[in-house]
């Protein structure tokens, strides 16, 4: 390549180079932001998982309560209030490394009352319900009583 | 001075100002995303306990103390291998000793009829978890463990008694709970 070719050439790249840098950092700062995307998404999976795990354990719990409450007790102790009454329980259901996590149990019970023997009986029923920044989940237990 | 076509090399100054200044720009963003992504993935550790291991740890627990028949919490391992009298059961602890029907058993020992485990929140040979004894034919436990259910990043485990239904309460490195009932389903 002559001299004067080389100056021409250098001319014309001047100018380009800005260009091609820009398009390089562009390129980088997309693939970047892509990536952020992505851990975000896991990262709103992973406390959607840990949500679902401490209501499931929750309700667990107040399945185990409800097998276990003394039969007589459970017109009295006003836990399982019968419907249309309820009752409104805000509880923690565990705790995160950023503090402990809430949810709100509603309870409520049907009666039954046989009418040939007479037999009690009840259907109680816990609700665990929470909300995230963008829904309301619940989880149900039912325990069917009887004498 | 008359600036000839052929002086022209190189970058002006108005060009390596934009580049540098578009360069610093996409710099500082890069290095916050950067940041970001190391502050994120740092949680996402912290949080592992309670999204992965909290859990399994949990449905293990409950197969094995759904199988029991009865239970009795203490204050350690020690006084669940005396069991009572010799050693009071309480009503929140770190050990629970649990009475498990011997299948086609005829005999009216109680040490025949029931197979007997005690699940231990302990430290091992300088490892921390929740370990299984299971008691021979003879009813006598072992000194070693004969599993280990749950180790690191455990760091307690209390067994508490409370209307009759068993709770169990998993605590991980970072002040994180799980609490769960370990009931048969």
């Amino acid at each position: 390549m002559t001299p004067s070719a080389q100056l021409v050439s250098r001319r014309h790249e001047g100018g380009w180079s800005l260009v091609e840098m820009t398009i390089s950092l562009f390129l980088i700062i997309s693939i970047a932001v892509f990536g952020l995307q992505t851990m975000i998404a896991g990262w709103n999976l992973q406390n959607w998982s840990i949500m679902q795990s401490m209501t499931d354990a929750y309700a667990g719990i107040e399945t185990a309560y409800a097998q276990r409450w003394t039969f007589a007790s459970i017109p009295t102790s006003n836990r399982w209030p019968v419907y249309p009454l309820s009752s409104s329980t805000v509880v923690i259901i565990g705790k995160t490394p950023k503090g402990p996590v809430n949810a709100t149990v509603v309870r409520t019970s049907h009666a039954y009352n046989d009418p040939l023997t007479g037999a009690q009986s009840y259907m109680l029923e816990s609700y665990v319900t929470y909300k995230d920044h963008l829904r309301q989940y619940c989880k149900v237990s039912k325990v069917y009583r009887d004498e | 001075m008359k600036r000839t076509t052929g002086q022209q090399s190189g970058f002006t100054l108005i060009e390596l100002t934009l580049v540098v200044s578009v360069s610093v720009m996409i710099a500082t963003a890069l290095v916050g995303m950067l940041n970001l992504h190391l502050q994120t993935m740092n949680q996402a550790a912290q949080y592992r306990f309670v999204a992965k291991d909290a859990p399994f740890i949990g449905l293990l627990m409950t197969k094995t103390i759904g199988n029991a028949e009865d239970y009795r919490i203490f204050a350690s391992r020690a006084n669940a291998v005396a069991g009572t009298p010799a050693a009071p059961a309480v009503l929140t602890g770190p050990a629970v000793r649990l009475w498990m029907r011997q299948p086609n058993s005829t005999s009216t020992n109680i040490d025949q009829t029931y197979r007997e485990a005690i699940l231990s929140f302990e430290s091992i040979g300088g490892s921390q978890g929740i370990y299984f004894f299971l008691a021979g034919n003879n009813g006598t436990f072992p000194t070693a463990p004969s599993w280990e259910l749950a180790g690191v990043p455990l760091t307690a485990a209390t067994f508490e008694a409370t209307s009759g239904v068993l709770l169990v309460t998993l605590n991980g490195s970072y002040g994180d709970q799980y609490t769960f009932a370990a009931e048969k389903k």
